[in-house]
């Protein structure tokens, strides 16, 4: 990978390809996690690799790459949000039993519907993935999908590894709630 | 020009550094996560001016890594407010009855309050015996401080806190008398009691996008074209018509609002503006507390924390909710056509 | 430790934080907790399976775009006049900032404003209901205060 960010330094195209090869379904699964498009997430994602492309010939620490290339990813995700065009999605929210005042959410910048699925239990995953607070789902999203250290997660966020590690402890006590029927078993294959 | 270039480059890195490094918005933040890692217990006396009114009482304090509880008692009226970080749960135990608010979960910008306003250490004080630093926050190039926050120099709590408002008046100040955080408060104390009665809780469905919710809202919902300076948008919600008849007769009796209404939140990184509409029409159970039809164009009421606004734009009802003086409410208000 | 405390700390250290303080005490604790050892396995299943979801792949058509924008960018890195675009576009920003300073405000209405005391109905108090709501959200928000006016609130409506 030190190659191929070096080769790409110098202008090589056939090394940036293979960069983004390597680094765009992480940085897609984490814009979409964000931002509820999937339109808008792949904007997003060029525009992330555009920026990476300008401003490789700045990076020094060419082992830092992938959490670079998600720090830029990030502040283009909050700079959608900050400028109120991430479209707004609803979520329909209802009392249970008598709705005296069903009343639907929809937040700047939440997560992704769940792409179609034939199985159940990832539905529920998805979907439990989903209801996390944003900034709590983006340090899942990139430990456990992409495998980000906690420093890579926290310099690609602008925080400090002690608040990734609080966000990542509450995301999994939320998790582990809102899976209860699946985690709550003795069958160790899961 | 080569020169000029990197100056301005030299001058936009060292105000990003700065930022960045800014030691007293680093203890504010650092206060904002504070009760995140501690485990307290204490004694507090809160005091708030409501419309005009001040309303003070004292609470025990329970906090434990995130979790907040706080038993009141303001004369003969007890009650208690439990955040577990998930739900505000209200506690009233002469009825025995817990009431589940609404917990927004909001993103907020810190960089954004740090554009917005600044935070300086003035001076040392003390606290319920702790020595603490004071920080003022203000309205970044005008303006008089906002908030003023006695942070706890061991474990950056915050002790003791005021609020003023955008017209310089005190609107809530809260104190800690006594704090202990050697306490280690039991989990039980952040559950509602198996014994209460729980009303509802929410519980999510389906989604829309702003086109199928402009369809199901009846109404165009409209982004205002002016905002105060430094506010960008937030969140949103909206209200649909209650699905049965039954509840939208029993609203009306309790004469509590039905009908749709679409909320648009800004923020400028502290403090919110909420900007809320709904088809012109009144449903029939909104009754006038005062006997007053609110058909009058603009009407206000300062309430001190903030100020509310509401108009008739057309076939539209605006209100605008917000800290900002009347005349910028004013401007919101007329900006949402 | 006992069990309840236990839970304050498990997740922080199943997902691999605590100091190593911590983390021998709640060890030395599940060795003979068996219902702790329960929640630590439910919580340690439930990062499983988040860990197992795949990653979703960029449309495919992503790079062909992209790599078009790299190639012209090598294509462009010839020498040019630097100087003369830096003032075309120093010239652009003082355009804005003038146009900005000069633009006209937007025409305010002045219909006679009427000045309440008070909330006057349920319609303004949902309004406000949901404001306090969200701005018990904010950062420096003040919870002891907050749930003095959620209380005043009750008494008011």
């Amino acid at each position: 990978m030190h190659d191929l960010v070096a080769e790409a330094q110098t202008g090589s195209v056939e090394a940036f390809e293979a960069l983004y090869r390597a680094h765009q379904s992480g940085i897609y699964t984490f814009i979409r996690s964000q931002v509820r498009e999937a339109e808008l997430a792949a904007d997003l994602t060029q525009q992330t690799f555009v920026r990476a492309w300008e401003a490789l010939p700045r990076l020094r620490a060419l082992g830092a790459f992938r959490g670079w290339l998600h720090r830029i990813a990030a502040n283009l995700v909050r700079d959608e949000v900050k400028s109120g065009r991430a479209r707004l999605e609803v979520t329909v929210t209802s009392l249970a039993g008598d709705d005296d005042e069903a009343e639907i959410e929809f937040p700047a910048a939440d997560t992704a519907e769940t792409v179609v699925v034939a199985n159940e239990l990832r539905d529920q995953v998805r979907a439990a993935l989903a209801h996390l607070p944003a900034e709590q789902r983006a340090a899942v999203v990139m430990h456990h999908l992409e495998g980000l250290s906690v420093t890579e997660i926290a310099h690609a966020l602008g925080v400090r590894p002690g608040t990734v590690m609080s966000r990542l402890a509450r995301a999994r006590e939320a998790l582990r709630r809102r899976l209860a029927r699946y985690v709550e078993v003795e069958d160790d294959l899961l | 020009m080569r020169k000029a270039r990197l100056l301005l480059l030299f001058l936009l890195l060292s105000a990003a550094a700065a930022r960045a490094e800014d030691p007293a918005w680093k203890a504010v933040w650092r206060s904002e996560e504070a009760p995140a890692r501690v485990s307290l217990s204490g004694r507090v006396r809160t005091k708030a001016t409501l419309e005009g009114k001040p309303r003070e009482a004292t609470a025990e304090v329970y906090v434990s890594h995130g979790k907040l509880r706080l038993d009141y008692q303001a004369g003969a009226r007890h009650w208690s407010l439990l955040d577990n970080g998930q739900n505000l749960i209200r506690l009233q135990p002469d009825q025995k009855r817990a009431r589940v608010l609404r917990r927004p979960q909001l993103a907020f910008d810190r960089a954004l309050a740090e554009r917005n306003y600044v935070a300086r250490r003035t001076r040392t004080d003390t606290v319920a015996g702790r020595p603490v630093d004071v920080i003022e926050i203000a309205p970044r190039g005008h303006g008089n401080p906002v908030w003023r926050l006695w942070v706890d120099r061991a474990s950056s709590f915050v002790l003791k806190r005021e609020q003023y408002n955008v017209d310089g008046r005190l609107t809530t100040a809260t104190e800690y008398l006594a704090v202990d955080f050697s306490a280690r408060p039991a989990a039980q104390l952040f559950e509602t009691p198996a014994d209460y009665t729980r009303e509802p809780e929410q519980v999510r469905g389906e989604r829309l996008g702003l086109e199928a919710l402009v369809a199901r809202a009846g109404f165009p919902v409209r982004r205002p074209r002016y905002l105060p300076p430094g506010y960008v948008f937030l969140s949103g919600s909206f209200r649909p018509e209650a699905r049965e008849p039954r509840a939208e007769a029993r609203a009306r009796l309790r004469g509590s609002p039905s009908g749709p209404a679409a909320t648009l939140r800004y923020t400028d990184g502290l403090r919110i503006l909420s900007i809320v509409q709904r088809p012109a029409q009144l449903p029939r159970g909104n009754t006038a507390r005062r006997g007053r039809a609110p058909e009058n164009p603009l009407e206000v009421v300062d309430r001190g924390d903030e100020k509310v606004l509401r108009r008739r734009a057309g076939d539209r009802v605006i209100v605008v909710v917000g800290d900002l003086t009347q005349d910028e409410l004013v401007r919101v208000a007329n900006g949402v056509e | 430790m006992t069990c309840s405390e236990l839970r304050e700390y498990l997740s922080e250290v199943v997902v691999g934080g605590g100091s190593p303080w911590r983390r021998l005490r709640v060890n030395r604790h599940l060795r003979g907790c068996a219902s702790c050892r329960a929640e630590k396995a439910a919580l340690e299943r439930a990062g499983r399976l988040v860990s197992r979801l795949e990653l979703e792949s960029a449309p495919v058509e992503l790079w062909d775009s992209l790599r078009r924008h790299v190639e012209a960018s090598v294509r462009r890195r010839a020498p040019r006049p630097v100087d003369r675009l830096v003032l075309v576009g120093a010239l652009t920003v003082v355009l804005l900032v003038v146009g900005v300073m000069f633009r006209r405000p937007p025409t305010v209405v002045a219909p006679p404003i009427v000045v309440h005391t008070g909330v006057v109905d349920q319609d303004m108090r949902a309004a406000v209901d949901g404001h306090v709501s969200a701005d018990y959200a904010a950062p420096l928000s003040d919870p002891a205060a907050a749930g003095l006016r959620l209380e005043s609130e009750e008494e008011e409506s």
